[in-house]
């Protein structure tokens, strides 16, 4: 599988290589870039966000406790009030119709005294006789429903101070069985303030006093659950933030979630941190959240916010992931454009010269592909060119000398026609010449089977100089023998250059030209010089004689070394062709009657 | 070489542009705080932005599912036009104290519910409150039929002050399982077929029972230790109007000169009601109605078997789900008689008011306060609404089984009155006068007539006769 991925790899195009290559160098650093961002911000976020639902629940806390305090303002106002003194401390002389009258003076009066409080749901005056005020709304308590709750006992407790009874279910704690069923009204939780009301007021310098034995009212007020909820509900914006108020016991009287349900006691690690403010991290079901708290210091009360750590940082994270996206997506778009640039760079001189490619292969070396711009390609399409000249011209020379190779092949198989049968006869001859005394017959067949016995014997290219002399020798002695008194022949060859090897048969096509042509016509006076020198690495050859010289034609003629002059000369020239290539010289100069002389130059080898 | 650069330049790019996408990130986490408090203003500012937004406020004392309704209203209506937006002004407590206090603070509010008694017609007088008939006149488009003279608050005869909204009738509540316990025939659910009073009086000793499961006929019968009342009746103008209607009188006589409570018929209806109390021992004493919870408690927790009380209870029994029934009120005299009662909405003097006029319309309309004639609380008030077929798709399952008969039909037949508060002049000043001497009725220290005579002269001297007129 891995094995077939990466083949396939493998074959892609540059293009969907490079634009790989890029997208993953181009997201790779962003991801980290990414995460490492992430994570520093992460802890500075939650310290942000710690430090700001910190300050809200702060400032909720104040919100409370100033509408509280309110409450509890108004209630310290009623105290100096003259109706409510008139009234409760005429209480044991009234009849029921007193009762009556006095119901609807009171109610005006608390009417007024919370006409300003609007977050009071239901307000009473509590006596064991009568509850004055109840009729305003749905809550009616009866004396007994108090008297079991202990609410004026309760209130007696605190001695004339505001006490506030939180964290209660009303229709349990008041023990009525029709609320106790209810599920769901309004007042199912309220925050209740009671006080004992210790009625004075002084007028004209006079303190009016109730007496002792007469019984104090109760003052009762209830704050609806949702009127103290409404106070920070949706204060905090995280999703899933849940929001509670504990009492001095440690039980919720407020919250805005089923996880913390009213009248519970909250758990031990958060009432550990009551009478404190702060943050700290909270675990809640394996989820963790932000716990933010603040209490509320005049009343042991305490207010925590949790809000799920993930949507602390959610909001931002998704931003950052959303930009992230873009980035990532930019990226990828650039990478695919760059891809695409960058490849028709690389792929437009590559496809050039994969073209080229072509046309060499059909033999066409022009060497014509264009040159591009770009450093790289420039030099590989320069030396792609030069290549192909370098082709044409190894290609041609290869050509040359595999046809010289031939012609050399055939002269040499021609040369070798049955060299043995050839020289059997000549030893025929001359066994026939000794019987007919013919001794110089004999001798003309004795040199001449020498060199053919030379010839075929020795196969090496190059033979000493030594043995090439003997065997012009000969030649010159069966050729003085046919020209007699022709010629003279003079040979000048230090014995120090018989060393150095020379190729076989280069001087007899030479001295036979000038005595064949040379001495053409002649009857006597020739001279034929052989000499040799050594200059510096090179053998100077020279070959002269007196003879009748050439015209230019003629001279050209033999110059042109595979021209159709002598065929041992033009053999001659090739032979050193192939073997020396331009290394050796061959220089002729001739005058008609003055005669020929040719000058060999060879390299000296040992 | 160039590719190398290019992707540098890139990466560079990349950190840079990471890096201040992140700073932007946290500014916007900065600004979520305060966002919530800045989308209402903003809210605010775009509606007056694009054309002149005249902003109205509509004033009123109920909570709860009504609140819930007048907010749908005020919605629906800000949706169907753009020239106005009203605000729905939620006043639970000290109500009439505070629209004073707005009016003295020249910060009248535009639309007001107001209490007949109190301030309507007070303000009309003094032209704080406007002539509905005005823009009335004024609006062609306005289907005139669509209002019943009864609903019309005039101060008057072509003076409108205000006009009724959410009638809601004094009627009869009764726990049906007490009936079926003494084998006891329900109350009839039509004011044609009403119980005399006798009848009624008789009913109610016999569903009266005290601690030893004896009732009020018994002779051995315990009046301290009462488990089960018969009845409790409402203790103000519309508890004791019914009755008087039935008996041919009226809050005042017919010359409009002395209070009703004085004559014959109003003394006899006082009585009545007293006795039954203090002579049957079927209904509680002002003491023990300290021990009584609410109505709606007492009556499902078989503390009384029957109640009179205005509609607006059956919200809050609907709701509950009790198994509970409504009846026609007892005649005292020829002819069972109920009455209704409606808080009046009304136009202040601003600069508003055709605006203000607008969204009366709008709540006048047909249909606007429908979900409050679902839930039990209100009947119409436009004269459009009263089609049985309309009648008939507001009655629920949940609404009781008489709710038509006896709560639906005393408003189309007449047997249902109009509210004295908003027929009878001066009538706050007359109704505080009568309320101590009643004290001395309900207390049991006085008869009728003896206390109706302590205030009667002091009463009659606050006679303003009838309003309208």
């Amino acid at each position: 599988m891995v094995k077939i991925n990466m083949e396939r790899i493998l074959y892609m195009s540059l293009r969907a290589k490079l634009g790989i290559i890029l997208a993953v160098f181009a997201i790779i650093p962003s991801f980290v870039i990414y995460n490492q961002i992430m994570k520093t911000y992460e802890a500075d976020m939650v310290k942000v966000a710690s430090q700001n639902v910190q300050s809200i629940v702060k400032t909720n806390n104040n919100l409370i406790d100033t509408t509280l305090n309110r409450i509890e303002d108004a209630s310290y106002l009623l105290l100096n009030n003259k109706d409510c003194f008139d009234c409760f401390s005429n209480m044991d002389i009234f009849t029921v119709s007193d009762f009556l009258n006095e119901d609807r003076v009171i109610s005006d009066v608390l009417g007024k005294q919370f006409a300003a409080n609007n977050t009071v749901y239901a307000k009473y005056l509590y006596m064991s006789k009568w509850i004055f005020d109840t009729n305003n709304t749905s809550m009616k308590p009866t004396v007994e429903e108090i008297q079991k709750f202990g609410l004026d006992k309760k209130a007696a407790e605190a001695g004339g101070q505001v006490l506030w009874i939180t964290g209660y279910d009303y229709g349990k704690w008041f023990q009525t069985e029709y609320l106790s069923k209810k599920e769901n009204y309004k007042y199912q939780y309220p925050i209740t303030m009671v006080r004992q009301m210790n009625f004075q007021y002084s007028q004209n310098g006079k303190l009016y006093v109730m007496k002792n034995e007469q019984e104090r009212p109760v003052l009762v007020v209830h704050v609806l659950e949702e009127t103290l909820a409404s106070l920070y509900e949706s204060s905090v914006n995280y999703e899933g933030s849940i929001y509670g108020v504990v009492n001095e016991e440690g039980r919720i009287i407020s919250s805005d979630n089923k996880l913390f349900p009213i009248t519970s006691l909250v758990p031990e690690r958060i009432l550990n941190l009551k009478s404190s403010s702060g943050y700290t991290s909270y675990w809640i079901n394996n989820i963790e959240y932000l716990l933010c708290y603040d209490d509320m210091e005049g009343r042991n009360w305490f207010s925590f916010c949790l809000i799920p750590m993930t949507e602390v940082i959610q909001t931002t994270k998704e931003q950052m992931q959303n930009s992230q996206r873009w980035i990532t997506m930019v990226l990828l778009a650039a990478s695919v454009l760059i891809a695409a640039l960058l490849s028709s760079t690389i792929s437009k001189p590559i496809a050039a010269l994969t073209k080229s490619a072509e046309r060499v292969s059909t033999g066409d070396f022009s060497a014509d592909t264009p040159v591009p711009r770009g450093k790289d390609f420039k030099i590989l399409t320069l030396t792609f060119n030069h290549m192909e000249t370098e082709i044409t011209r190894l290609i041609d020379e290869n050509y040359k000398i595999s046809l010289r190779e031939k012609d050399t092949l055939i002269m040499a198989l021609t040369m070798q026609i049955n060299p043995h049968f050839l020289y059997n006869t000549l030893n025929t001859i001359n066994m026939m010449a000794i019987l007919n005394d013919d001794h110089e017959t004999s001798d003309l067949i004795v040199s001449l089977s020498e060199m053919l016995h030379y010839s075929f014997r020795n196969t090496n290219e190059k033979i000493p100089l030594s043995d090439e002399v003997q065997w012009t020798i000969n030649y010159i002695n069966i050729m003085s023998r046919r020209f007699e008194g022709v010629f003279e022949t003079k040979i000048e060859i230090p014995d120090e250059l018989m060393v150095y090897k020379v190729p076989k048969f280069f001087l007899q096509p030479i001295v036979e030209n000038s005595i064949l042509h040379g001495f053409e016509g002649m009857s006597g006076g020739g001279i034929l010089r052989l000499c040799a020198e050594k200059q510096g690495d090179f053998i100077v050859f020279t070959v002269s004689d007196n003879g009748k010289g050439m015209e230019i034609t003629d001279y050209e003629n033999i110059l042109q070394k595979t021209g159709g002059g002598s065929i041992g000369l033009s053999n001659v020239y090739r032979r050193l062709s192939l073997i020396y290539g331009d290394n050796y010289s061959i220089e002729l100069k001739s005058e008609p009657g003055t005669g020929t002389t040719f000058y060999l130059t060879l390299p000296c080898q040992s | 070489m160039k590719t190398k650069r290019l992707v540098s330049v890139l990466l560079i790019a990349v950190m840079i542009f990471s890096a201040t996408a992140c700073s932007g990130k946290s500014e916007v986490t900065d600004n979520k705080d305060t966002g919530s408090s800045n989308t209402a203003g903003s809210d605010a500012a775009a509606g007056g932005g694009s054309e002149k937004v005249t902003e109205i406020r509509f004033t009123e004392w109920d909570g709860g599912d009504t609140l819930a309704v007048y907010e749908e209203i005020a919605e629906k209506f800000n949706q169907s036009q753009s020239k106005i937006h009203v605000t729905v002004m939620n006043i639970p407590d000290e109500y009439d104290t505070k629209i004073t206090t707005m009016v003295a603070g020249n910060d009248v509010p535009e639309v007001c519910m107001l209490d007949a008694a109190s301030l309507m017609y007070t303000y009309a007088e003094e032209s704080i409150v406007l002539n509905i008939q005005d823009f009335i006149n004024k609006d062609a488009n306005f289907d005139k039929s669509s209002m019943l003279d009864q609903f019309k608050y005039m101060l008057t005869s072509d003076y409108m002050a205000g006009y009724g909204i959410g009638s809601e009738n004094i009627t009869m509540f009764y726990n049906p399982s007490l009936f079926q316990k003494y084998g006891i025939e329900e109350p009839p659910a039509s004011y044609k077929d009403a119980w005399d009073w006798d009848t009624f009086v008789n009913t109610a000793q016999q569903l009266t029972i005290d601690k030893e499961g004896r009732n009020a006929l018994d002779p051995a019968f315990d009046p301290e230790n009462i488990e089960t009342y018969g009845v409790t009746i409402s203790k103000w103008w519309a508890g004791y109007m019914p009755f008087l209607y039935s008996e041919g009188g009226d809050y005042l006589n017919e010359n409009g000169t002395a209070i009703g409570y004085a004559t014959e018929e109003g003394i006899d209806v006082l009585q009545k009601l007293a006795d039954l109390t203090y002579k049957y021992h079927v209904a509680l004493t002002p003491t023990s109605s300290e021990t009584m919870p609410g109505a709606s408690e007492a009556l499902t927790t078989n503390k009384v078997a029957m109640t009179f009380d205005g509609q607006w209870i059956n919200a809050a029994l609907m709701s509950d789900g009790v198994d509970y029934n409504v009846a026609a009120l007892p005649k005292m005299g020829a002819e069972a008689k109920t009455t209704m009662t409606f808080g009046g909405i009304s136009i202040m003097n601003t600069d508003k008011a055709d605006a203000a006029w607008e969204f009366v319309k709008y709540i006048l309309s047909a249909g606007a306060c429908e979900p409050l004639y679902k839930s039990g609380l209100w009947l119409p008030t436009n004269a459009n609404e009263y089609t049985d077929e309309y009648i008939k798709s507001f009655i629920t399952d949940k609404h009781p089984k008489n709710y038509y008969e006896s709560i639906v039909v005393p408003m189309m037949d007449g047997t249902a009155e109009r509210p004295v508060v908003a027929t009878i002049k001066n009538f706050n000043k007359i109704n505080d006068i009568i309320s101590p001497a009643l004290d001395l009725l309900w207390s049991g220290e006085m008869t009728a007539a003896d206390a109706i005579a302590t205030i009667e002269d002091q009463a009659n001297a606050e006679v303003k006769g009838y309003l309208g007129k």
